[in-house]
């Protein structure tokens, strides 16, 4: 019973480090961006700005990914679903999260082997490897497979007809 | 591979019925694809990552931002209050008031359900304490709210023109006249509707009341302003803009407004990157299924079939409206354009038809059907706000389609009203 709050409230520290990091990225951007047009308003346009976006914006998305895993917030359509009893319901349920485990995993495996052929490739105008491009889908695949064995256990949820298409 | 695809397709619509997340439903639907002709499945996670790497969809989680800090800098009262005094004074004053706030707020975030969110719950509010029917006054909240995508900026269109390859800019300017003519379509709607139902009217607060009403939201009116005036006169690109509108946003809600606290500023930032990811994970799967599509050379069969088949323009934009009418009303906006864009654009591209307007036409339909069930993301929104049975929205929102419809119908039958402006204003970047 400790073991399993202690692992709670490791998850739970991991989940706000996730947030604030990615969070952090999302200002990073921001000022990435703008920084390109202060610098070309004085006339010394930056070559770094577009590419670092570039980067930053793969990074947000996987990261924005796991958050969005974390809190089930991924856009689902539970009209069918919803309407079915509980036994057909479940089997679908089980259905999906074997999707999702085995789309992580592809993720996750083949962003290892992107890893190891770019990792001798540098990038045009920043001095990094072109590697960590894909380096946020390790992660991001590995949470995906994680979070959807774990919620293959969880229960019928109150319905919701159209999941997390209504944050955007 | 074209009869794989089809069957493919066929399977992918199968699992989203099922519930599945729609991402995992394209980015699984691409991994049969590649998997039963034999490519590497690390062509699908280039692809994903692909998408993502390109300056002009930095541009999403940027207006994304501006939206949440908006939301946060609460200015939606100042502006239903100043529309209020505006034109709350015509018959039906405070439906009215409620489509001006959705064209201002239009201007401000690009998203329906953040404008029926954002200023729903107060617009209903107003109205059904004058009176009107919660059925009438969700109706008109939720068909307002549809102006959000269509007037600049707009999150669908960023993505659409990323996708579909068309300047984000001009298919910004392609919206303005649209989204400005929706809301004229909707107000005679209420002028019709308001006789009928005698609803009821704002006195008029006089002049000095509406004067300082409007100094009061002066500075968050100017957004868009802000915003297009930078990408109008060339300074800066969608991406900028979107930039220079959080800042923006900022110096409302810190310098101006002072609604803003710093301790706003954590969850800010962590729900903008929260919804980026629900967004943009769809963009990465639909990339890699876009590529799939591409290589299973299903446009290139099916674009010389239409085109031997239907040989107007005319006519090939009013079968795609209805499809995309029928499809809006089952499928999330988001993930139907994505999938629909690497199909319908090259089509539409060979018969000549304005990539701009084009554009527009798809955003349009589909935006329509975020408030027409059983589907519909608007509608469920706006009913949990309304408190009333979905069943009822359902019905009431119907006469209010009339109106947009008519506006979708005037779009695809007279380009000029998308294409007009960017060709005017022309130095789009």
């Amino acid at each position: 019973m400790r073991c399993l709050s202690k692992s709670r409230v490791v998850v739970a520290f991991l989940d706000r480090c996730l947030q604030v990091f990615t969070g952090f990225l999302v200002l990073v951007l921001l000022c990435t961006v703008t920084a390109g047009i202060v610098y070309r308003a004085f006339n010394h346009p930056l070559s770094w700005t577009d590419e670092i976006s570039g980067f930053l914006m793969v990074w947000l998305a996987c990261l924005g990914w796991m958050i969005a895993t974390r809190h089930g917030s991924h856009i689902r359509i539970r009209l069918v679903q919803d309407a079915l009893p509980s036994s057909a319901w479940r089997s679908l349920e089980i259905g999906s999260q074997i999707a999702v485990a085995v789309i992580g995993v592809v993720v996750a495996w083949q962003s290892i082997h992107l890893i190891q052929v770019n990792s001798d490739i540098e990038a045009v105008s920043l001095p990094v490897s072109a590697a960590w491009l894909y380096v946020p889908l390790l992660p991001a695949g590995m949470l995906t497979t994680f979070q959807a064995l774990a919620d293959m256990c969880k229960s019928r949820p109150a319905s919701a007809e159209v999941d997390g298409a209504t944050s955007w | 591979m074209v009869g794989l695809m089809s069957k493919i397709f066929g399977g992918w619509i199968v699992a989203i019925m099922t519930g599945m997340p729609l991402y995992i439903s394209m980015a699984l639907a691409a991994l049969v694809f590649v998997w039963i002709n034999g490519m590497p499945a690390s062509i699908l996670v280039q692809k994903m990552a692909g998408s993502m790497n390109s300056f002009p969809i930095v541009a999403a989680p940027l207006f994304i931002l501006m939206g949440n800090i908006l939301g946060a800098a609460k200015i939606t009262d100042r502006i239903v209050t100043f529309a209020s005094a505006l034109i709350g004074w015509i018959r039906g004053g405070y439906a009215h008031a409620s489509i001006l706030t959705s064209i201002i707020f239009a201007g401000m975030v690009g998203s329906a359900v953040a404008d029926a969110a954002g200023s729903g719950a107060i617009e209903i509010r107003a109205m059904r304490k004058a009176g009107y029917r919660p059925e009438t006054a969700a109706s008109i909240t939720a068909a307002a709210a549809t102006i959000g995508p269509i007037i600049p900026p707009s999150l669908p269109m960023v993505i659409y023109g990323v996708t579909a390859d068309v300047s984000v800019g001009k298919l910004f300017m392609g919206g303005l006249i649209p989204g400005i003519l929706m809301g004229v379509a909707l107000m005679l709607m209420v002028g019709v509707v308001a006789r009928r139902e005698g609803m009821a009217r704002i006195a008029f607060a006089g002049f000095r009341v509406l004067g300082r009403t409007f100094l009061d939201c002066f500075f968050a009116v100017m957004t868009p302003v802000v915003i297009l005036g930078g990408m109008f006169s060339g300074f800066f690109t969608p991406t900028e803009a979107a930039a220079i509108a959080c800042l923006y946003a900022l110096f409302l809600g810190f310098v101006v407004y002072r609604t803003l606290e710093w301790k706003h500023l954590g969850p800010i930032l962590i729900n903008t990157a929260e919804t980026t990811g629900v967004v943009m994970v769809l963009v990465m799967a639909a990339g890699a299924f876009g590529w799939c599509i591409s290589a299973s050379r299903l446009p290139v069969v099916l674009t010389p079939m239409l085109l031997s088949t239907i040989s107007s323009p005319i006519v090939f934009l009013l079968i795609v409206n209805v499809f995309l009418l029928i499809v809006g009303c089952f499928m999330e906006a988001l993930a139907a354009m994505l999938i629909l864009i690497p199909i319908l654009a090259p089509a539409a591209a060979s018969y000549g038809i304005d990539p701009v307007q084009f554009g527009v036409i798809v955003v349009l339909n589909l935006i329509i059907g975020t408030v027409t069930p059983p589907v519909g993301v608007v509608l469920f929104v706006v009913t949990r706000i309304a408190e009333i049975s979905f069943e009822k929205m359902a019905r009431a929102i119907l006469p209010w389609l009339i109106p947009l419809m008519a506006v979708l119908m005037g779009v695809t039958l007279w380009p000029p009203l998308t294409t007009w402006l960017p060709q005017f204003l022309g130095r789009a970047p």
